[in-house]
This record gives C-alpha cells, structure tokens and sequence, in this order.
C-alpha cells in the first residue's frame, strides 16, 4: 500500500535526517513570532536542485507540518501568531498561558497538531478521490457561502460587546477591497501607492495586529519582568504528555475538527486557511458553554490545531490528484515538482508512484516526528517565557521586521505591519476583538470572487446562490450556526429557572455534562 | 553571576540568530569566481554573437562539448564565455531578477529554469526576488525605483503592456523599460471537459452567436492575455462569452472540472496530465501554432481565420535607463541559457519549444509597442473602462 511504500522510504536514515531537520526549522521558524512556515518552505526552493524532488519534498512537508503546528505555538505563548491558524489558536491559548497553564496548552497544541495530521494523513490515503469529488463541487458560489459561514464565527470571536466585534469584522472586510477590483481591473482605495495595488496582504497585517500591538500594549502598561520564573517550569515534566482529563474533554473536539479541516484544506483556493478559524468558529457555536471560549478553554486550543493541520494534509489532494495548489505552500511545493522536472497530477502516481507515496509517509512520519519533538521541547519553549520584555520585544520586532519583508519582498508590507500594530494597539483598549477583523481581511477576498464569480458561472443572475445543493447546505449550516447560540441560551435560561438553587454547583456539573453530551 | 535567564536567553536567542540569518540568505547571495574572459572594443555584431552561440549549442547537442548541468563550469559554459563579449566590469557581483509572481508560478519556472545556465556563464549569482500583486505590476513598480546600473533586472509578461494600454500604472511599461530578450511564446489552449456538448470549437462559437453570454469561458484574471483574446473573438463574431476570471490555476481548474465553467483558455503543460488522464479535450489552439504533439487534428483560432490580438509571453527587461551594452550581453546570456539543454528539457515539458516566442531586445519592443496599441484599440471598442481604471 502507498502508505507503507511511503513511510518505508521517508524512514530512510537520510530522508529521516532531513525530516527531522525539517521539522526543527519549521518548530523554529513557525514559533518565533514573525517568521511562518511559508517562509521557511520558500527558502528550501533553491535546495531542491541539489537534494532532488523526493528528498526535497519529504524535507518541506516537515517544515509545513512543523511550522503549521509550531505557528500556532507563538500565539498561544505570547499572542503573537505568524499565520492565521496561530490567530485562532490565540484566543484561547494566551488566556491559559496568562493563566499560568502554558504547559498544559502547548502539549494539548502539539497533541491536537499530531492527531489532526494523522487523521488528515489516513482520510488523504484512504477517501480521498470520493472527497475530492465533491471538493470539486464546490464552485464560486460555494466559496461564497462558506466565506459566509466563516463570518458567522465572528460572533464566537466577541469577547462582551458582539457590536464591537462586528464593527472589527467589517472593517477586516473593507481592509480585504484594497487593491485591484476582481470585476474591473480597477485600482480601489491604494492612497495612491502603486505597491498597495497588491492588496493588503493577511500575514504582515496579522503580524501588526498581534505580534506589534502586543509590544506596544506592553510598552503602554509596563510588563517589565518575564511572566513565568524557572521555578513554574521545573514542575513540567520533560516529556511534556497532556493529562489524560485535557485529552478525555478534547476528544470528540479534535475528531470533529479533523473531518472538517480535512475536507476544508481540500479546496482549491483560500481553502486552508481559513480551516483554523472554522474548526474554531464550529466548536463555540456546537457548544453549550459558548461563554467559557475567549478565556482559556482546552478546547478552544485543541479545535483550531486538529482542523488545519488535517488540513494541510488535505491541501495536497488537489495537488497530487489535480497538479494544482491549495494554497501558499503547495504552490511553492508543485513549482518544486515542476524544477524537478516532475508534472504533478493525476498521473503523478503512473509515472513517479514513488514520490506520491513519499508524501503519503512523510506527512505521516512528520506528524509523528512534530509529537515528540514538540513534546521534549515544551519546557525549553515555556523558557521563552522567563525572557525578560526588553529582551524579548526587541528579538520579536526584528523577527518581524525581518519575517514581514521575507514573504514578499515588499516594502510596503513594512508599513501594512506597522499601521496595523498601531490598530490593533487601539482596538486592544478599546476592546476590539482583533481576531474577528483578521478574520474578516481573510474572508473579504474569498467572499467578493465568490460572488462576483458566482453571479458570472450563473451568467449574470443570482440563481447560483439559490438552486445548488451545496450552496444551499452551507449557508443553512451558517444558519444554524448562527441561531444554535441562542437556542443554547433559551435552554439554559429554562433549565436554570428549573433548579434556580446553588448556581456554582450548577456549573461545575454542566461542564461534566457538556463532555458526556460529545460523546 | 549572571542571572540565570540570561545563559538560557542567550542560547535561545543564538538559535534566533541563526533562523534569521537563513531569513536573510534570501536577500544576500554568495560572491562566484570573477570571468575569466574579458574582451573589448568594436566587438562582433549581436547577430554574429548569437550565430556563434548557435554553434556552440549545436556542438552541445553533439555531444562535442561536454556539458554538466549544475557543475561549476564545463566546456559549453567555456566556450559561450568566450563568445559573448563583455561589458567593462560587468557584472562585479549578483545580479537581482524580480519576479512578479509567487513562488512555483509560470513566470517563477521560467526565471529559474533559464536562471540556472546563466548564472553559470555570467559566473555570478542570480537572486530571484519574487515580489507579487496586481498581475506583477508591483514587482515592475520595485524594479523601478532600483539603480539602473544592470544589476536589478525584472521578468515582465503580456499583462504588463495591457495595464500599459490600459493606463493603470504610474509608469509605462513600454515606455520605461529596455527591452532584453523574449523567451516564451504562448501556448493557450481551448480546454473543455471531455464530457462537454461542444464537440469542435465551431460548436461552441455557433452556441455563442446564438446565445450570447451563455459561453462561459474562464482565464487568469482580469485584464488578462485570455481576457483580450475573447474579447477580440467576441466582436469578431458579433456575440459575448460570459468571462469568469480566476487569480489562481488551481481555482480555474476545479471550476471546468466541476462544470461551473464550460471552456478554459490556458497553457498546455499546466494540464496537459489531465488531458492525457482523459479528463479533459481540446477544442482549438489558442493563437497560430498547432501542437502536433498534443493533436494535429486541432485546428488553432488563426487557422480558422478568427483574429488573435494577444498572447501570453515572457521575458527579461531592464530600467530604460540601463547601458545598452549590459542589456546586449544579458541578452546573449539569457540567450545562451535557453538554447542549453537544462533549459530545453524544461521547455519541451511545457510545449515551450513549440511555441518558441524568442524575440531580441529591439523585436521585443517592436512587437510590444504593437501589442499596446492593439490593446488599446480593443479596450475602446468594447468600452473596456479606462477611464474609471485611471481612477
């Protein structure tokens, strides 16, 4: 089988060596703030000459699946993601780290990335042509609908005010229309400077958003001392496993968020980044206790991990079974294949079946890989904490000085990140969620090709939107999901007035109740 | 004694360096030998330079010459520096090429592949830069506001002289720019599913005359080669196609495979595999050539007698102000490049080699000074806004 044949060739001593390399550079380049995985597959590409594609490719899918895992470990540590993923994963992750549970949410981080990975990896080998049959469904208005579907997930990203974090989202939105017009080719709101016909791009403005404006926000209310002492960290064990409570409560979490990233991650186009925020958006509005998200809840870590690492694995079925990208990284993986002289697509498996199935193991064997690594290395990442802030910041604005310009060599994405580290500074006192505005930057362009697209494909009417099957079952999915929070909220009130007696009890049994209700 | 979170700060902070310093590998570039070579004077013409490239490349194919790629030098790249003449200390260090567009793009394999030769014959590095947006204008617009002193050059295709038509840009494209050399000619093709109603490209135009708008034909991005050349076909049969423009290869694709889309006008060797796994069927050939590889039985538009304003090329271009000299022996570089067989073997997978497309610096701004103007003519006939484009 593919992925026997794959993992037997990827645990070759030097296809390991450069797995296991790969992963230390992705665990580094996705953890410190600034810095992503694209950028560190990126900077493989001249190396693929020299190594060969097979080498070569088992040598990025360790840097993507460790940097997919590790982007989300700088947001949880210190709110400062590199990537999208990592910006969901903070909302939960910096409350438990603030909380003095930085352990525990970075092994149940790395836990969820691994079982994510694997369940990604063994859905790519097993179902994934029938899934990528309806992935192929999934046209302009689809896209449309799920850009919608996202965006009911900015209420989960209100922390109080839900006005607030619409306005935020909106103005994500209109932050998403700058550059040129999908319909006209037209030049929209660049300030009249040519390098913003571009767009904004989403990594430099997350980097400004989270990453600067928490410097500024430090530098305004004065944290001069490391957060954690050593003290805190020789009570973590060595190889970091995360308790088998965190585990039992986060289980049907990460397999739910696992099938839908995975399927997610398939779609051609945006589709793996915004896996995070709706395995994130999912699970606050699945849940009873909608309100315990935003403050430091497991599964608010553990959701956002499992959907886009399975996703990653899902982004390579479009570019194993079609020769096409899913998304930054598999574009820079299938320019690999072609350097290589390698044409991937549905042949791929007749004429290189030994490259196809490499990426099978790889994927398999990095996750595995990324799970022990990222265990032994909790307690040195939890020093990162025990750094004092002067020290610190200054690193994390070089790094994102540095990381910003590296994606794109672009100047103006300096200026991107600076203005939205000055924002994001505001909406922080103000109490702006930052995250639904992001969110908001991300959507903004899958919504408006969606339906600008979606109104061409239906030739210039609306009927798209209304009589596909898979359009119709998503936006009433977003329906639902809007609604569900309510419905929560309705049965609670009820059920409350019934037993009106000892509310802190109460509590402590639905959270019991809210874990057998998964199951 | 130093505090404890300094020995562990300064380890972590050491590894931060050395993450940063492979950051900024990207933007330095290690220093090759200097050129053994170095010729001056009233040399021998252009032509002559690349009658004498010619030769070699023959002598290559031969096998008299012996020819490693990736090595450090060998007898082929010997021979071609000894052909092509040099200007005064040029180049003294890397030479840096924008590339509009994303890693793993058509524009960055081309850059790349023909990359790998000439670095060798200019015995320097090439660093390739690749700064993305608004169909690689910004890239162009970052070659710009560099020294025009030869050592940042930019890799240019067809949209940057439709936005020059256009009038999008702060700068004209072919105005500004010294022409180097053009290396790929396009190679669109009509693709349609295999399963679809359209069994020949006539099919397909008489449903559109009949049915305007109801062709929905899809191509990359807005203001695109595609865009123009459906347009061009449009008026020529007094209809419209229903253009649903696609920013990503991988987005048009799904949406023919998918049925969303009935027509995709797109290169040959990005899906040539899923013509040859039966999932899709050409219906003609974008512009002139017929690819006798992919089906000699597919007539191409130009055969039919249907107008082909447009195509997608590639190719290397300078700030104007560049001395003519450099761009002559960047000219013969790249020129060399692609006539050895690291660049060839990428070619012939591409069906670039059947396209040819070569043009020299002067050609190259011929042909684009006409394109421009043809551009401009079709923007004003279907009303294509310009005006609101100009903001």
């Amino acid at each position: 089988m593919d992925l026997f044949t794959g993992i037997g060739s990827v645990l070759e001593p030097f296809h390991l060596l450069l797995m296991v390399v790969g992963v230390f550079i992705g665990l580094i380049f996705g953890t410190i703030p600034g810095l992503s995985g694209i950028t560190a597959v990126a900077l493989l590409v001249p190396f693929s000459y020299v190594l060969g594609a097979e080498a070569a490719i088992i040598m990025m899918i360790g840097v993507y699946v460790a940097a997919t895992c590790a982007g989300s470990l700088a947001g949880t540590l210190f709110n400062m993601p590199g990537d999208v993923m990592g910006a969901a994963t903070a909302r939960d992750g910096y409350p438990l780290t603030l909380q003095g549970h930085a352990g525990r949410a970075i092994s149940i981080d790395i836990t969820a990335s691994a079982v994510g990975g694997l369940i990604g990896t063994l859905l790519l080998v097993l179902i994934a042509p029938q899934f990528l049959r309806i992935a192929l469904r999934f046209g302009p208005p689809e896209f449309f609908a799920l850009a919608l579907l996202g965006m009911t997930s900015v209420a989960s990203l209100a922390s109080g005010s839900l006005i607030k974090a619409l306005l935020a989202g909106t103005l994500g939105l209109l932050m998403a229309t700058v550059g040129l017009d999908p319909v006209s080719g037209a030049v929209r709101f660049n300030f009249g400077l040519q390098q913003l016909q571009g767009g904004i791009d989403f990594i430099p403005a997350i980097i400004g958003f989270f990453a600067v404006a928490e410097i500024f926000n430090s530098l305004y209310r004065g944290t001069g001392r490391g957060r954690y002492t050593a003290k805190d960290i020789e009570k973590i064990p060595r190889f970091a496993l995360p308790s088998w409570a965190d585990l039992r409560r986060t289980r049907w979490t990460m397999l739910r968020a696992s099938l839908l990233g995975n399927f997610i991650g398939m779609l051609p186009g945006a589709g793996s980044t915004i896996a995070a925020f709706l395995g994130y958006g999912t699970e606050v509005q699945l849940s009873r206790n909608p309100e315990r998200f935003g403050k430091g809840e497991i599964k608010g870590v553990a959701a956002p991990e499992a959907a886009n690492n399975s996703a990653a694995a899902g982004s390579m079925v479009p570019l194993l079974t079609l020769g096409i990208p899913g998304g930054a990284v598999t574009a820079i993986m299938l320019g690999v294949f072609i350097l290589n002289g390698l044409r991937p697509g549905p042949l791929l498996f007749r004429d290189a079946p030994e490259i196809a199935s490499s990426v099978f193991g790889a994927l398999a064997v990095a996750s595995v890989v990324v799970f022990f690594v990222g265990l032994l290395a909790v307690r040195l990442l939890l020093r990162l904490l025990t750094i004092p802030f002067e020290v610190f910041s200054t690193m994390v604005l070089v790094f994102a000085v540095v990381g910003t310009f590296a994606i794109y060599n672009r100047t103006i994405d300096l200026w991107v990140m600076l203005v939205c580290g000055i924002l994001g500074f505001f909406a922080k006192q103000y109490g702006f969620p930052v995250s639904a505005l992001v969110l908001g930057l991300v959507l903004g362009d899958i919504a408006e090709t969606g339906l600008v697209n979606g109104i061409g494909v239906s030739r210039g009417s609306w009927s798209a939107f209304l009589s596909r099957p898979f359009t119709i079952g998503t936006l009433v999915i977003a329906f639902i999901l809007l609604l569900l929070p309510l419905l929560w909220a309705y049965l609670g009130r009820r059920r409350r007035r019934a037993d009106t007696a000892a509310p802190v009890e109460r509590a402590e049994r639905s959270s019991t109740a809210d874990e057998q209700d998964r199951s | 004694m130093r505090p404890s979170w300094y020995r562990r700060s300064r380890s972590i902070a050491l590894l931060c360096v050395a993450a940063l310093a492979l950051a900024a590998c990207q933007e330095g570039g290690g220093q090759g030998a200097a050129p053994e070579e170095e010729e001056e004077g009233a040399g021998p013409s252009q032509d002559e330079v690349v009658a004498e490239i010619d030769a070699i490349a023959e002598q290559v194919e031969a096998g008299e010459l012996a020819y490693e790629a990736g090595g450090d030098s060998d007898e082929a790249i010997d021979a071609l520096r000894e052909v092509i003449p040099q200007p005064e200390g040029y180049p003294a260090r890397a030479v840096e090429i924008i590339i509009g567009f994303g890693e793993g793009g058509g524009s960055d394999n081309y850059t790349r592949n023909v990359g790998l030769d000439a670095e060798r014959i200019m015995g320097q590095r090439l660093i390739y830069n690749n700064v993305p947006g608004a169909s690689g204008e910004v890239g162009l617009g970052q070659m710009f506001t560099q020294a025009a002193d030869g050592y940042t050059i930019a890799s240019a295709i067809t949209n940057q002289v439709i936005n020059d038509a256009l009038g999008t840009q702060p700068y004209s494209f072919v105005d500004d720019v010294a022409f180097i050399i053009r290396q790929q000619g396009p190679t669109e093709i009509y693709w349609v599913p295999t399963d679809s109603e359209f069994e020949t490209f006539e099919d397909m135009l008489e449903f559109a005359a009949e049915n305007p708008g109801q062709v929905t034909v899809s191509g990359s991005g807005i203001g695109s080669d595609d865009e123009f050349r459906l347009l061009a076909l449009g008026a020529e049969l007094d209809t419209e196609f229903g253009y649903v423009p696609f920013d990503g290869v991988g987005d048009r694709i799904s949406a023919l495979l998918g049925g969303d889309i009935d027509v995709l006008h797109e290169t040959a060797g990005t899906v040539i595999d899923l013509y040859e796994d039966g999932q899709i069927r050409p219906l003609a050939y974008g512009g002139d050539i017929v690819f006798e590889d992919i089906d000699p039985e597919i007539p191409s538009v130009a055969d039919l007698g249907y107008p082909v304003p447009i195509g997608r090329w590639r190719g290397m271009v300078a700030p104007g102000e560049v001395d003519p000299a450099i761009v002559d022996y960047l000219h013969n570089v790249f020129y060399a490049a692609a006539q050895l067989p690291a660049y060839r073997e990428f070619e012939a997978a591409f069906f670039q080699d059947v396209a040819g497309g070569y043009l020299d610096g002067e050609d190259f701004r011929a042909e684009s000074l006409a394109e421009r103007d043809e551009v401009a003519a079709l923007a004003e006939q279907f009303g294509y806004d310009t005006e609101q484009l100009e903001e």
